[in-house]
């Protein structure tokens, strides 16, 4: 679980489009992602933290704030596992 | 930089490096002809309209003697300038021949038969000590009974591999007995025993200069695999982790030319593991090219005596996907391939073909 406010970096290769094709580009490995996950990606690529995602994620789709923070959590944790985001200096 | 005016390739089968360096070549604005040098006539690179002509060649295995005098004559006629060899089974033969081409005025960049040797599949654990790279655990077998303990010290499934080409992967004894002894008959002992690991494949296709300085590399990950697990489709990557073993590995072997790098993520670990280092271009060559590394160019110029600069940067996410097509001709080019030995497309072949059509 990211803490909140936690600040995670996207991988220096990563590549997203509007329509939501996620590339790595170290491993090739590629992903494609719902309306949410793009909203979530692009923010961490704008070098925001997890407090600011979860905002966003709760603005741009109208859910519960805690829905969001569960929400935004569990997909940072999963971009994780896939080695998709690192630490941010 | 500078450009020959004839180029003597080989490797023209369907699934061998020859035609994609000469679409490589090509799109680098290589203006002058190609000339192939084939060992069977059914590899279709001989009908390519782009190949001026064609050639028969004795087969490496037959000596150094009988392939050179066959070069030789073909030279007298055609004025080769370069000889870019794409296999594995040549390159011994052309290297130890590399005084006599340079006489010949046949310009190449081989590997030394030392370097060759090194980068082998039966020295490849050495290699890897002295340049800190991973390899699967690997034993070098001369008999079937050695070939059963050590599947055995290792654990089934273990991979058996030729010295020069194939890798079968065999899970239990009656398959190691079936590889084993297609293997040992195709290709000789010994035979290299090997410890599966499962993952994920990437290659890294590579230019060493003239004193073995590395002058560039794109690396791939595998997408789709032919039944022999070569590759079929693959994407442009970029890992630091694998730009590092390749400078390992070019400093340790100082290579001349292009080599490849196969190597194996494991999904335990995540770690490469290198499986083999093949001495020439590979057949996914032109992915290197259309991401922005013209590598076979490179190497005609590095032939030709130019200054070559290490590559510009390549784009990473360049996908490769094969396709077949077939390529037709008239049987009377086969015809001059199997009887005066070369096929000339600009001189039209004298078999009469006849015209059939199936009456309704």
């Amino acid at each position: 679980m990211a803490r909140n406010g936690e600040r995670v970096a996207p991988k220096r290769l990563i590549t997203l489009t509007s329509e939501g094709f996620l590339l790595d580009g170290a491993t090739g490995e590629t992903y494609t992602l719902n309306a949410t996950g793009i909203i979530i990606v692009r923010a961490l690529l704008q070098g925001q933290d997890s407090r600011e995602i979860w905002r966003d994620v709760h603005a741009a789709c109208e859910v519960a704030e805690r829905d969001a923070r569960r929400d935004t959590d569990e997909f940072l944790a999963q971009l994780r596992v896939f080695e998709l985001v690192e630490p941010a200096q | 930089m500078t450009w020959p005016r004839t180029i003597a390739i080989t490797g023209l089968g369907a699934r061998q490096p020859g035609m994609p360096v000469v679409r490589a070549l090509r799109k680098a604005g290589y203006p002058g002809r190609f000339i192939g040098l084939c060992y069977d006539p059914l590899e279709p690179g001989n009908y390519e309209p782009d190949m001026a002509r064609s050639y028969l060649m004795p087969y490496p295995r037959e000596g150094a003697g009988h392939y050179m005098a066959q070069l030789e004559e073909i030279h007298r006629t055609e004025t080769i300038d370069v000889l870019v060899s794409t296999l594995d089974s040549e390159l011994g033969m052309l290297s130890r021949s590399e005084p006599r081409l340079r006489e010949l005025g046949i310009r190449s960049i081989l590997p030394t038969p030392e370097q060759l040797a090194s980068r082998s599949k039966v020295r490849l654990p050495e290699l890897a000590r002295r340049a800190r790279l991973r390899v699967p655990e690997t034993r070098i077998v001369y008999s079937f009974e050695n070939a059963f303990e050590c599947a055995v010290e290792l654990g089934y499934p273990v991979v058996v591999k030729g010295q020069l080409y194939e890798a079968v992967v065999v899970r239990d004894p009656q398959q190691l007995d079936q590889a084993m002894a297609r293997i040992a008959s195709g290709w000789g002992l010994p035979v290299i025993v090997q410890r599966l690991i499962p993952g994920i494949e990437y290659d890294v296709v590579a230019l060493g200069g003239r004193d073995g300085e590395l002058l560039g590399a794109v690396s791939m990950k595998k997408l789709q695999l032919d039944a022999e697990g070569k590759a079929w489709g693959s994407i442009s990557v970029a890992d630091p982790e694998l730009d590092e073993l390749v400078r390992r590995a070019i400093k340790t072997l100082r290579w001349r030319g292009i080599f490849e790098l196969e190597l194996m993520r494991a999904y335990d670990d995540g770690k490469y593991y290198l499986i083999e280092i093949n001495p020439r271009a590979p057949a996914w060559i032109y992915l290197s090219v259309a991401a922005g590394q013209n590598l076979p160019a490179a190497l005609v110029h590095l032939a030709m005596g130019d200054q070559v600069e290490p590559l510009p940067p390549y784009t990473v996410g360049t996908l490769s996907l094969r396709q077949c097509i077939d390529l037709v001709c008239p049987a009377s080019d086969y015809a001059a391939l199997v009887t005066v030995g070369g096929v000339d497309k600009a001189a039209p072949g004298e078999l009469p073909l006849p015209k059939w059509r199936s009456e309704p």
